[in-house]
């Protein structure tokens, strides 16, 4: 649940930047004949309605109803005393506090002339709510809308870019705060959150592979437990909505370190420009001396704010309409294993 | 992970789903709705969904639609096979077709993902919700164990969040604080909201990055989680020394506390014990102020959710039992001096509440240089 700073910043977040946001989506409805769209968000599955809004709830559930023209309205689950602080951090749209917010919406929708009404990713969508919706639209074709945001979210704006590059910063600050002598995880993990939520992170989830030399999985631990001498942390990190994740491999021994630095120079190198025309796995070229055990890739898809998008297992992914990339890269470097994840500069015209 | 109360919960699940006849039950779960996997499985989810298979003999299947959660529930949950599946509710699915005439269950029921729903009536599954939420109320001796170590925690963690309020810092930096003293101490995760102001401040929400200044009342929730169990603590305290209508105020709320803690006990409702709450506001002319205009419930359960049912309203009629933990908080609105919590946790024993949390019911003082 999001506990860190949540506030809408006028020149972080312009109104004029969602309003665009939500115009592209309107214009994608009307070609695929959707009078409204409807986008589920909870702490989990914030990624769609924090795009159009810059709000992500801390807690509970909610919808947000989009019409082909006009304003959108969110109906959320949380209740009428934060309906203040919802309207201070949520900047577009009108705002129903109401413990069915399906039902209010229907009612909304059934006293319009929509005929076609689409939810993204109608598969997962709650059955509690979707059944609020169909009680209340009985002769409504409720359709799938996920491609149809989907296209409209594969632009990534300035406001975007900016808030990554901010996420960032901060992941790669709190990371940088540790020393690799630390012993004990709950201290490491409460150190890089500590860090992270001090220079304003929304919400701050560590994993940590306390030792890398007998496991690569990173796991959420806390508390008096031993770290080895050579371990990794991943932070990811929100910022005003936006999600990125960054690793960092520590040891102890500075033969060690000496390894990891020229291995983090290499991967900086390749994460500062991606090719989206190029093969992604051919991009890979892993330095000498390295064996590479796996890559996965990240980006926003939907509702979720980070899916895995491409992998070893799947490289042949298109990466033309993707908005923003996480690239995760593990090696062993002449017996020292290492992990790496950042933000990509996606190039052709895309630059994270 | 503790694994003497994840064989405990298994068996109690196991031995439910016989007593109500059910060969198979199709659990979903997310980071907010946690509960119904969290018995079933022990996992405690953190990113995308999942949905677990658990079968009467006590095996279960946790399928998860992110490959990283899957890793990590590789080695955080021994004993449940863990299946990555980008495309797990068709998987899900496709298993409960094939599940043919045997007698399926499913939970919770508003938020399982449509496409399993909408199977439900063809494929004869029937909503276990009821059924499971008996479980996660009414706890094991091993639960409650540990239940009262998250008590510790939650005294602790307000003790630390006391430390770092001071005139100057942002809100946001009282969080930092507390969590990374949680972390330190093994805490994976808390529920936290803050309110920091006066007459204009109406409830708690995350922190917004207010500075704290001299005479404001800095309201929290803290809900530290271990082994999964959240425990919930909800203190006042003032910037400087309290003035003499926030303290009047403040001895409302203490004394809704006690009532609420003093009718809770086994064989009343829920509604009683809120109704002991709001007459206490009600006797001092401040009646509006536990509508639902000003405040959402005068307490609720804990336990796997950090808002598990019951919820303590006047208009609900759940029955308390034994073994029920929850907290009791009369918190809301006071119109003189603004948003105002207290808040103790109990277990409702034989003789009436045994209250967890220790720290004093006092509205706390923060000296201002």
């Amino acid at each position: 649940m999001r506990r860190g700073l949540m506030a809408w910043d006028a020149e972080e977040i312009p109104r004029d930047a969602l309003r665009a946001r939500l115009a592209c989506l309107q214009s994608e409805m009307r070609v695929a004949g959707q009078d409204a769209l409807i986008l589920y968000t909870n702490f989990i599955r914030s990624a769609a309605v924090s795009h159009l809004t810059a709000f992500s709830p801390y807690w509970a559930d909610g919808l947000l109803l989009v019409p082909q023209e006009g304003e959108p309205t969110f109906a959320t689950t949380l209740s009428k005393r934060v309906g203040s602080w919802i309207q201070s951090v949520k900047p577009v749209g009108e705002l129903v506090n109401s413990p069915a917010p399906a039902a209010v919406l229907g009612k909304k929708l059934a006293a319009s002339s929509a005929k076609r009404v689409a939810i993204v990713e109608l598969d997962s969508f709650p059955a509690g709510l979707y059944d609020d919706l169909a009680i209340a639209l009985p002769n409504v074709d409720i359709v799938d809308g996920s491609q149809t945001f989907a296209v409209a979210r594969s632009h990534l704006d300035d406001v975007e870019r900016n808030l990554l590059n901010r996420a960032d910063a901060i992941a790669k600050a709190a990371l940088d705060e540790l020393s690799a002598n630390v012993s004990s995880v709950g201290v490491a993990v409460g150190t890089v959150e500590r860090h992270a939520r001090l220079q304003g992170a929304e919400e701050v989830y560590v994993a940590i592979a306390p030792n890398l030399d007998s496991d690569r999985c990173f796991i959420r631990l806390s508390g008096d437990h031993p770290l080895a001498r050579r371990f990794a942390i991943r932070a990811s990190i929100a910022y005003k909505g936006t999600w990125v994740r960054c690793a960092k491999t520590y040891a102890r021994s500075e033969e060690d370190r000496a390894a990891i630095a020229r291995t983090d120079a290499w991967f900086d190198k390749l994460i500062a420009r991606i090719d989206v025309e190029r093969p992604f796995h051919d991009q890979i070229a892993v330095p000498h001396g390295a064996h590479l055990i796996g890559w996965f890739a990240e980006s926003p898809n939907g509702t979720r704010p980070l899916s895995v998008i491409a992998s070893q297992d799947q490289p042949n992914v298109s990466l033309r309409a993707v908005p923003s990339l996480i690239l995760t890269v593990i090696l062993d470097v002449d017996g020292v294993p290492w992990c790496g994840t950042g933000l990509a500069s996606l190039a052709h015209g895309k630059r994270a | 992970m503790n694994r003497v109360i994840a064989d405990a919960r298994r068996k109690r699940l196991a031995e439910t789903m016989s007593e109500n006849g059910l060969d198979l039950i199709v659990v979903y779960g997310n980071a907010w709705q946690s509960d119904y996997l969290r018995y079933a499985t022990d996992y405690g989810i953190l990113e995308g969904e999942g949905v677990a298979l658990v079968r009467r003999d006590g095996g279960s299947t946790l399928f998860l639609d992110s490959p990283l959660e899957a890793d990590r529930a590789g080695v955080e949950a021994p004993g449940v096979e863990i299946v990555y599946a980008a495309d797990m509710l068709a998987k899900v699915e496709a298993l409960i077709v094939r599940a043919g005439n045997s007698r399926v269950g499913s939970a919770p029921k508003r938020l399982m993902p449509h496409r399993l729903a909408s199977r439900a009536k063809d494929l004869g599954v029937a909503d276990s919700t009821a059924m499971i939420d008996r479980l996660l109320m009414k706890k094991l001796d091993c639960e409650i164990a540990a239940m009262r170590a998250a008590a510790n925690m939650a005294d602790e963690g307000y003790a630390v969040f006391r430390n770092a309020a001071r005139a100057g810092r942002a809100d946001y930096e009282l969080v930092a604080e507390v969590e990374a003293f949680f972390r330190a101490k093994g805490v994976d995760d808390n529920f936290m909201i803050i309110g920091v102001g006066g007459r204009e401040v109406r409830g708690m929400a995350p922190p917004m990055g207010k500075k704290l200044k001299r005479g404001d009342l800095v309201t929290t929730e803290l809900t530290p989680c271990i082994n999964g169990y959240y425990l919930q603590i909800c203190r006042t305290l003032v910037l400087g020394e309290p003035s003499a209508q926030q303290r009047a105020a403040f001895a409302v709320y203490r004394d809704a506390l006690e009532a609420g803690i003093a009718a809770a006990k086994p064989g009343v409702t829920a509604a009683d014990i809120a109704r002991a709450e709001n007459e206490i506001f009600r006797a001092h002319n401040l009646g509006e102020y536990v509508t639902d205009a000003y405040t959402r419930v005068r307490g609720h359960g804990l336990g796997l959710f950090v808002d598990t049912k019951p919820h303590i309203l006047e208009d609900v009629n759940t029955r308390i039992e034994e073994n029920m933990t929850m907290i009791v908080h009369p918190n809301t609105y006071h119109p003189e001096v603004g948003y105002m919590v207290l808040g103790d946790a109990i277990i409702i024993t034989a003789d009436g509440a045994d209250v967890l949390t220790t720290t004093p019911r006092e509205l706390f003082s923060v000296a201002v240089n």
